[in-house]
């Protein structure tokens, strides 16, 4: 029978060329990995531990932090959302994931669920782009932000040197448990600031790059996140390398991320994304597809893997025998 | 252990994927009979995989786990294209091929068996699983992996022809 199959499938070299799966595959993975953890807060720590050398606040396990992900774990996976070296010098190549809906969706509903799916993917690029006018708007004069149909935007200074910025945000609740964002040592490395209404840190993160947050006091409205890489990362999403050092001092990145008109805009717009994520929910009602055991749910490429469902894939013992 | 979004995690991710690639693409052809879409199930494989690599790269066998992934979201594609062919709408029984239309031949039996049954197949015939280890892979019990497997092979004997499906052992 093993014959048989065999002789269903070209000879090697009769097969045609491979075409670069991997790094569009890892683009993607890394931009849904990038929203899961905004999402489900399990970048708690790490969003709290912006900053070179921070130690763990000790705020203990946030919403969807994993067992299997400590505090150390969180502060490493904030350098996958914000690392850009994501491409490793391959070109980028725009990558479509495919709805794959519930199988027990209730007829007519399949659409539905489609369109909110492909909405919430394309939720963290809208909200870069929609925030390129706020981020304009606070801008040292001669700088320049241009949007992209992606995640991140190309933050361009007047000598023509970039930066590519993440705009994001995420649940207070999840992201900071409770706690005003601050650092563990302020310094060079961590500048706490306390601007329009909020607080906020500026950290060092990934590499020479920054990572900044601010929440509204209260901890009530979305914390609005802002990350900078600089040269030295790759390209990513679909934007070259920057080609500058640190364009922003903390100051400028405080005076963005404390916008009243961009808070205004990052509360609209996570509201809006909360509710898409409802309504999936919804939709897809019990997990149909992660078992008892826990195993990887093919299904759930489009949603998010946290929101206290512990459906984390670490749990999934591989029954064994894997192909020779 | 290599941080999950560290610049070294992505290269053995890479690396990983760079050495998976050959087979996970040959199974998935196997699964869906053509090369474009047996690419993108690849792509959608490791991008699942690279999604959660922090968590993936520590389980004991990352093959069997990225094969789960594979063969699942070969049933996920295949639940959004419902074209199942009956057994009573079977087309005649071919003679037997010779050898340069056998590769056709198994490829259009294939075609006709239902995405699970096809799954099971594959898993069962060219991934070597056993039983016990194709239901883990699906998600489904040993007896439906039995059952999946009886009606594949009598498919594949009706559409194969005696002679080759002579080839075929349950």
């Amino acid at each position: 029978m093993r014959k048989l199959l065999s002789d269903a499938i070209p000879a090697p070299e009769d097969e045609p060329h491979q075409r670069d799966v991997i790094s569009a595959a890892m683009a993607w993975g890394e931009r849904r990995r990038r929203l899961d953890w905004v999402l489900t807060g399990a970048a708690t720590l790490a969003v709290v531990a912006v900053g070179a050398g921070v130690a763990v606040l000790g705020t203990g396990s946030g919403p969807g932090t994993s067992a299997a992900s400590g505090g150390a774990d969180s502060q490493k996976t904030l350098g996958g959302m914000l690392d850009s070296k994501v491409v490793n010098g391959q070109p980028f190549q725009s990558f479509s994931p495919t709805c794959m809906p519930p199988p027990n969706l209730p007829g007519g509903q399949t659409k539905k669920y489609c369109d909110l799916w492909q909405e919430q993917v394309d939720w963290s690029t809208e909200f870069a782009k929609g925030s390129v006018p706020y981020i304009q708007a606070k801008l040292p004069q001669g700088f320049t932000v241009k949007a992209a149909n992606s995640y991140v935007v190309q933050l361009t200074a007047p000598d023509g040197k970039t930066n590519l910025l993440f705009p994001s945000a995420g649940s207070a609740a999840n992201l900071l448990g409770g706690h005003t964002p601050s650092c563990a040592h302020p310094g060079d490395d961590c500048t706490q600031t306390s601007a329009g209404g909020g607080h906020g840190v500026i950290g060092q993160y990934p590499s020479e790059g920054q990572s900044a947050e601010w929440v509204a006091d209260g901890l009530k409205d979305p914390v609005i996140l802002l990350g900078v890489n600089v040269v030295g990362t790759s390209d990513v999403g679909g934007l070259p390398a920057p080609t500058g050092g640190r364009l922003l001092s903390a100051d400028d990145i405080t005076r963005i991320v404390s916008n009243p008109d961009y808070v205004k805009y990052a509360k609209e717009s996570w509201k809006h994304e909360e509710e898409i994520r409802k309504q999936l929910l919804q939709l897809q009602g019990p997990s149909p597809t992660d078992g008892p055991t826990g195993q990887p749910s093919a299904t759930g490429s489009g949603m998010p893997s946290g929101g206290g469902t512990g459906s984390s894939p670490v749990n999934w013992p591989p029954a064994s025998g894997s192909h020779s | 252990m290599a941080r999950g979004g560290s610049a070294e995690a992505r290269e053995r991710f890479r690396e990983y994927a760079v050495g998976a690639q050959p087979h996970l693409r040959r199974s998935a052809y196997l699964l869906c009979g053509d090369w474009h879409t047996a690419e993108d199930l690849v792509q959608t494989t490791f991008g699942r995989l690279f999604r959660s690599w922090p968590k993936v790269m520590r389980a004991d066998s990352v093959d069997a786990y990225a094969r789960t992934v594979l063969f699942r979201a070969f049933l996920d594609l295949k639940k959004k294209d419902r074209r199942t062919v009956a057994l009573d709408d079977a087309p005649e029984p071919a003679a037997r091929p010779d050898d340069a239309d056998l590769r056709l031949a198994v490829r259009n039996a294939l075609d006709t068996l239902p995405p699970r049954a096809r799954a099971v197949v594959v898993l069962r015939y060219w991934e070597d699983l056993t039983v016990e280890q194709t239901a883990d892979a699906l998600g489904v019990s040993a007896g439906t992996v039995k059952s999946q497997t009886s009606r594949a092979i009598a498919m594949l004997r009706q559409h194969l022809g005696s002679a080759v499906g002579e080839l075929i052992h349950d």
